[in-house]
């Protein structure tokens, strides 16, 4: 068994030790919100929180995180109001997206250690996230607008 | 079956039991069945739309939502006609219905960027109609003439009184349906032509948004493929005895020319398909290359035989004329799409259920259904929101796959092909050769030459298409021999060369089809991917051996009250064409495609011998835009997926294997590369023609007549190499 936090509640699973977490999030949780892009770490589409930081969850195998804290897309806020997803609504980033939830996660983690990130901080931060639909433009533009505001990832996603 | 709007209309009963609603955005699209036994009371005035007792409007999205926003845009033509706000309509994706084809392919099939284009006055007719309807009821009800009432955000207004929606289907169900239903004028307008959000935005931003590969089924099995190493390649024999020990793992079978691995999960699949070891007859790929192909291809660049597909003038002998000549070629790409192909599959009792996301739920219908030996009304595909689709799920061999191993094992299945699977088992942008050959007298006069040898995508797709087209009992050799009727003047060869919209006094465009045995398909614009990037810029190259300004040297021979000259003049001040700094060099193209026309102008800098594209200038008429920041969207996504193929886009084959297999040898452009796009849609009143494809032609030619201003090295060659 190994047990970690997941979304902040406990979890104990009986997988086989090498099961990416990908795979344990959305055929064992049920966590639909984390994609399967590539599997080899090349797209992003995948991304998680691992205590906080960006991470590629297709090829971080389950006992590599067991004892600590992963976050989802779907436990990114408590009504799906994060300051970043409303930016993306308000901007209009989506498109068919698929990528987004790791797009997001990205942006989470970066504003999280970096309140004010530089464009190129911002580019950076980002480039390990493939959008086939050309999103990028509108994604720094709601970074940015985050960025810019009263960010604080502690009051709950108020800005 | 060719159905007019009246026809449409008329044809849809007003039953008196509608579908059950409250099914949101993230689910997938049922059967058609629904119509007939949804819950009794609701309002189904046509296919489109239903109207509950308690006010919900549904609407039916029936082409596929892969990103270019159309569950908005149809939202809007509909709520605009039924006065009711689009924000507020609920969303389902549509099963398979005769009144949801596309009358002029006869397939319910979402490509060339037709779904606003083709649907946009029988949307509004079947919003109008509806709230006609309503409005009758209301003056029974009320006692009140028609003319005394008004509409506004779901509710019929008269005097003082209101009466919602809701509270009239009952009697509007009853009543006949209207022969004639009058449009609102533009000028009254209030959704159309707002940027209102989309309206799949936030379920796409909080992981609720359910695509094909999020569908779960009770019991279901995850199912992968291992399939030939190369192209075509046949299974000799396999051994499972290691695969079959992997924790979790049900079931290793052959499935035609693959071996399905079945398990409770991807990653024991996935691990096991590892573990099995196969044997196969790879004798079909041999000689299949990259290589052999361009050198056919150049060779039939200057064969005798060829279709003559456009021929205007008469060729010129002059003394002192200027002869131009180059040939150009573009490689086979991938789609990509960032969702691997997958789809669920459920066989029970000679019956077979498929979700998915896809661009042709009736193809899908009628290649399961002869796959499984089984009739179409044994079939239901359910389609869900695309990952991406660029053209890729046109085709459906990933939703066969599946629904032959749910058979073979007996289980509810998901089928998920791996990023790698993907690369090697696309149906690939066809490459393609062209020569041309441009003659300029002494007195101006022009001739311009365009040979093109390419794939025929007609011969390779049109018989499945077909298949679905005609009744099932039709025989495969009447599809097939269609397939091949089309393919000597395949337009989607063609498409964007023998379009060509400038006057010279002697034109001749004549194709070659050389179709080797490598799967093709649709790939976002098709033909004009290539063609346009040809074309574009060999004007270029005349424009430059004429020692002529390129953006006046095309204005200079196009009819001046043209959309390409009324653009190209709006795009040189977009960009302060010709006004640069001495570091930064401009291109510009300019190019029609499904009825749009874009120009767009790209700028170059140079540091030394780094190359840096640092803006895009993109223009577009697309007719009335019903939602211009979707537009806007269109365009920069278009421009980022064509700047991609520019600088990166390749796939090569080797004895009929694909030489790529992930992003990192099949790379997309990233955040850190993308330049500034601006973006400015033209004027129009005209009705709207398609967004999701036009921006992609223009701008590898653009991109590729800056780097000749910029280095004075003429790249013919895609993807372009610095």
């Amino acid at each position: 068994m190994i047990d970690l936090t997941v979304n902040g509640s406990a979890v104990s699973l009986d997988v086989g030790v090498d099961t990416p977490v990908l795979w344990v999030l959305r055929d064992h949780l049920g966590l639909m919100g984390t994609k399967f892009g590539c599997g080899a770490g090349l797209c992003g589409a995948c991304t998680i929180h691992l205590d906080g930081v960006a991470t590629r969850s297709c090829i971080l195998p389950i006992a590599a995180v067991a004892g600590r804290q992963l976050t989802t897309i779907e436990g990114l806020s408590e009504s799906a109001d994060h300051p970043l997803q409303r930016a993306w609504v308000e901007h209009n980033v989506p498109q068919c997206g698929y990528c987004q939830s790791g797009q997001l996660m990205s942006a989470a983690a970066l504003l999280s250690e970096n309140k004010q990130p530089s464009e190129t901080e911002i580019d950076q931060a980002m480039s390990g996230n493939i959008c086939r639909c050309g999103t990028y433009p509108r994604i720094k533009r709601a970074i940015q607008q985050v960025a810019v505001g009263h960010y604080d990832p502690q009051d709950g996603g108020q800005s | 079956m060719r159905t007019t709007r009246r026809g449409l209309i008329k044809s849809m009963l007003v039953t008196g039991t509608g579908l059950s609603l409250g099914v949101h955005l993230t689910g997938c699209g049922g059967s058609s069945d629904q119509y007939s036994h949804g819950k009794k009371g609701d309002f189904l005035p046509n296919a489109f739309l239903s109207i509950s007792p308690s006010g919900e409007v549904g609407l039916q999205i029936h082409r596929a939502e892969m990103g270019q926003g159309i569950t908005t845009g149809f939202a809007q033509i509909v709520g605009e006609e039924l006065d009711f706000d689009p924000r507020q309509i609920k969303i389902e994706f549509a099963g398979i219905h005769p009144e949801f084809q596309d009358p002029d392919v006869g397939l319910q099939f979402t490509g060339g960027s037709n779904s606003v284009a083709g649907n946009y006055l029988l949307l509004r007719e079947a919003g109008a109609t509806a709230r006609h309807l309503l409005l009758q009821a209301a003056a029974k009800a009320l006692s009140a003439d028609i003319s005394a009432l008004s509409t506004r955000d779901g509710k019929v207004y008269h005097e003082t009184q209101s009466l919602a929606y809701g509270r009239l289907v009952a009697l509007a169900a009853k009543l006949p349906l209207p022969d004639r239903v009058p449009l609102k004028p533009s000028s009254t307008f209030k959704y159309i032509g707002q940027s209102i959000g989309r309206v799949d935005a936030q379920q796409k931003v909080d992981g609720s948004a359910q695509f094909g590969i999020d569908v779960v089924q009770q019991n279901m099995l995850t199912a992968v493929l291992l399939r030939s190493p190369s192209i075509g390649g046949l299974l000799i024999d396999y051994d499972a005895a290691e695969a079959l020990r992997v924790n979790g793992v049900k079931h290793v079978v052959r499935v035609g020319e693959a071996v399905a691995v079945v398990a409770t999960g991807y990653w024991p699949a996935r691990k096991a398909a590892g573990l099995v070891s196969a044997n196969w007859d790879e004798s079909a790929g041999k000689g299949v290359s990259t290589d052999v192909i361009f050198v056919e291809q150049q060779r039939l660049l200057t064969a005798d035989e060829a279709e003559v597909v456009r021929e205007e003038g008469e060729p010129f002998i002059g003394s002192n004329t200027i002869t131009l000549t180059a040939s150009y070629r573009a490689p086979h790409l991938a789609h990509a799409t960032m969702e691997p192909m997958n789809a669920v599959a459920d066989y029970r009792d000679g019956q077979v259920r498929v979700w998915a996301g896809n661009q042709g739920p009736d193809i899908a219908r009628d290649m399961v259904a002869r796959a499984l030996e089984l009739d179409r009304e044994q079939v239901e595909i359910f389609t869900c929101l695309l990952g991406g689709g660029f053209g890729r799920r046109v085709v459906p061999d990933y939703m066969v796959e599946a629904a032959l191993v749910s058979k073979a094992v007996q289980n509810p299945v998901k089928l998920i092909w791996s990023r790698e699977d993907d690369m090697a088992n696309d149906y690939y942008r066809p490459s393609h050769s062209s020569r041309l050959t441009a003659k300029v007298s002494d007195s101006g006069k022009l001739s311009w030459t365009h040979r093109l040898v390419g794939p025929s995508l007609y011969r390779q797709q049109l018989p499945t298409s077909m298949q679905a087209v005609l009744p099932s009992w039709a025989p495969e050799a009447a599809s097939n021999s269609v397939g091949a009727m089309m393919a000597s003047k395949d337009p989607t060869s063609i498409e964007g060369a023998a379009s060509l919209p400038y006057q010279f006094e002697h034109i001749d465009v004549s194709y070659v089809e050389h179709t080797p045995d490598v799967p093709i398909g649709f790939w976002r614009s098709v033909g004009h991917s290539q063609n346009a990037f040809v074309v574009e810029s060999f004007i270029d190259e005349v424009a430059n051996k004429l020692k002529q300004d390129p953006l006046s040297f095309r204005l200079a021979h196009l009819e001046a009250q043209s959309k390409h000259a009324k653009l190209l003049q709006r795009v040189q001040q977009m960009s302060n064409w010709g006004r640069q700094p001495d570091d930064v060099f401009q291109g510009v193209a300019v190019h029609e495609s499904f009825g749009t026309v874009v120009a767009e102008v790209v700028n170059i800098s140079m540091a030394g011998e780094k190359v840096s594209v640092e803006e895009v200038f993109c223009i577009v008429d697309c007719g009335r835009a019903i939602n211009p920041d979707l537009v806007v969207t269109q365009m920069q996504s278009a421009i980022i997926f064509a700047l991609t193929a520019a600088f990166y886009g390749e796939i090569t084959i080797k004895d009929g294997t694909i030489q790529q297999s992930n992003f990192h040898d099949y790379p997309m452009l990233r955040m850190n590369e993308v330049p500034t796009i601006t973006v400015e849609i033209m004027p129009s009143s005209a009705a709207p023609t398609g967004v999701g494809e036009p921006g992609v032609p223009p701008l590898a030619p653009a991109l590729a007549n800056a780097l000749y201003a910029a280095t004075g090295e003429r790249h013919r060659t895609l993807p372009i190499r610095l």
